[in-house]
């Protein structure tokens, strides 16, 4: 007896012929497939047509102005390189928190970003760092930023017959938190990024507080806890009426975690 | 599909199903045991391997996707650094049942060389399960095996 559901595996070795492979939409796009596994194991995913994307390259990490890390880079590879650890640690830092060193060894940054799920650890670095999907598709090359890629609860601005081949986070200078909370060993309740520029101007993002990520500007806060909970809790009251609430965690408890998490973040920075 | 890879030392061929995991391909075509199904959907680790000196659990992996790649089990590391790990395991307790041991014991090779405070080794080994010891003895034994291996 097999393990997953029958499907077809496609192998393209170039991008021309991965683009090709996407023509028609109907097929479910794979780099390090633990998703795409997973969730098949789990029968919520009954692919027909897998098309692996592993044999076209794409395993580079870019570091310039901005670091760009390619479709088939994994978790690990982005936690481990020295020059995203001490340039862009809050990218760094996200990697290190997704599932366990297993999954990360297989599973990748970008896969991480486009599932575009409510538990993902990579977006809020991705928004807050004002990225960039460079998206590959019929038509030809172009870029969506982080703040329009999302446009749905589990749902992009990319398209069926499009590949995301890599994607891009800005340099940012000044004091980086990130932050997640699980009450089991797999998948967080929610994830919280934050930067505070030189000016002392804080940004927050999340994911696992609504249906879809949050970024929100937070302005000047204060450093103590008790303060910064504060004014966190009552900025996203605003949020209120989004706020998931499931069986993993009520809403009134998300926004708790969120203000606290935060609060703790911004206090740490502050020493 | 036909796939060829490196499977402990040798070069191997199977034709497998395109939804084929490495985990039933290591056990079902090469009668390899060492790799455990036990939850079978990515969560216990009991199923690591080694593709190209990454542990992977490989039920996450699909078997066409390890072509012209090399797979070491535990059966295929011939380093002996590995009988330290194991005495380290006997030493401190490191088992009871022994059904999660072998991915342990290849878990902590691929961390032999560190140095790692216990904090870290915990950190290392997230993503492989234990329900008998608690964890404690395996930390004290991997903890033992790094020790010795550094002198």
């Amino acid at each position: 007896m097999s393990l997953l559901p029958n499907f077809k595996l496609e192998l393209p070795t170039d991008l021309k012929e991965a683009i090709s492979e996407l023509a028609g939409g109907n097929v479910v796009i794979a780099a390090g497939a633990t998703r795409v596994l997973l969730m098949s194991y789990m029968h919520i995913l009954r692919p027909e047509v897998v098309v692996s994307i592993r044999r076209i390259g794409l395993r580079e990490i870019k570091v310039s102005d901005e670091l760009e890390v390619e479709a088939n880079v994994t978790l690990s590879a982005v936690a481990r390189n020295e020059r995203v650890r001490k340039e862009f640690p809050l990218v760094a830092a996200s990697a290190s928190h997704v599932a366990d060193p297993l999954v990360r060894n297989k599973a990748t940054v970008v896969g991480n970003v486009v599932n575009a799920v409510p538990y993902s650890s990579m977006v809020p670095a991705f928004l807050l760092m004002d990225g960039k999907a460079k998206v590959v598709g019929p038509s030809g090359p172009r870029e969506i930023s982080a703040k329009d890629f999302f446009v749905g609860p589990l749902e992009t601005a990319q398209r069926p017959d499009e590949l995301v081949t890599s994607l891009t986070f800005r340099r940012v200078e000044g004091e980086w938190g990130f932050t997640e909370f699980r009450t089991d060993s797999q998948l967080p309740i929610i994830n919280v990024g934050v930067l505070r520029n030189k000016k002392g101007k804080v940004r927050v993002a999340y994911t696992g507080l609504t249906a879809m990520p949050n970024l929100l500007d937070l302005g000047t806060m204060p450093s103590d806890f008790r303060g910064g909970y504060r004014e966190v809790r009552n900025i996203l009251q605003d949020l209120s009426t989004q706020v998931l609430d499931d069986l993993r965690s009520s809403a009134e408890y998300r926004l708790h975690l969120a203000s606290v998490l935060t609060a703790r973040l911004l206090e740490g920075m502050g020493r | 599909m036909k796939i060829k890879f490196r499977l402990n030392g040798r070069d191997v061929e199977a034709d497998v199903h395109p939804s084929e995991t490495l985990l039933e391909t290591i056990r079902d075509r090469f009668e390899i045991t060492s790799p455990k199904g036990a939850c079978t959907q990515g969560v216990c680790g009991l199923c690591v391997v080694l593709v190209d000196g990454e542990p992977l659990k490989s039920c996450l992996v699909l078997t066409p996707e390890v072509q012209d790649s090399t797979v070491t089990t535990l059966e295929g590391i011939k380093d002996e650094r590995i009988e330290t790990v194991r005495e380290s395991f006997v030493e401190k307790h490191g088992f009871q049942c022994g059904f999660c041991t072998p991915a342990f014991i290849l878990r902590t090779y691929t961390l032999l060389g560190r140095k790692l405070s216990r904090e870290e080794i915990r950190e290392e080994l997230k993503g492989t399960l234990c329900r008998c010891t608690g964890y404690k003895a395996i930390v004290d034994s991997v903890e033992e095996a790094l020790i010795k291996v550094r002198e």
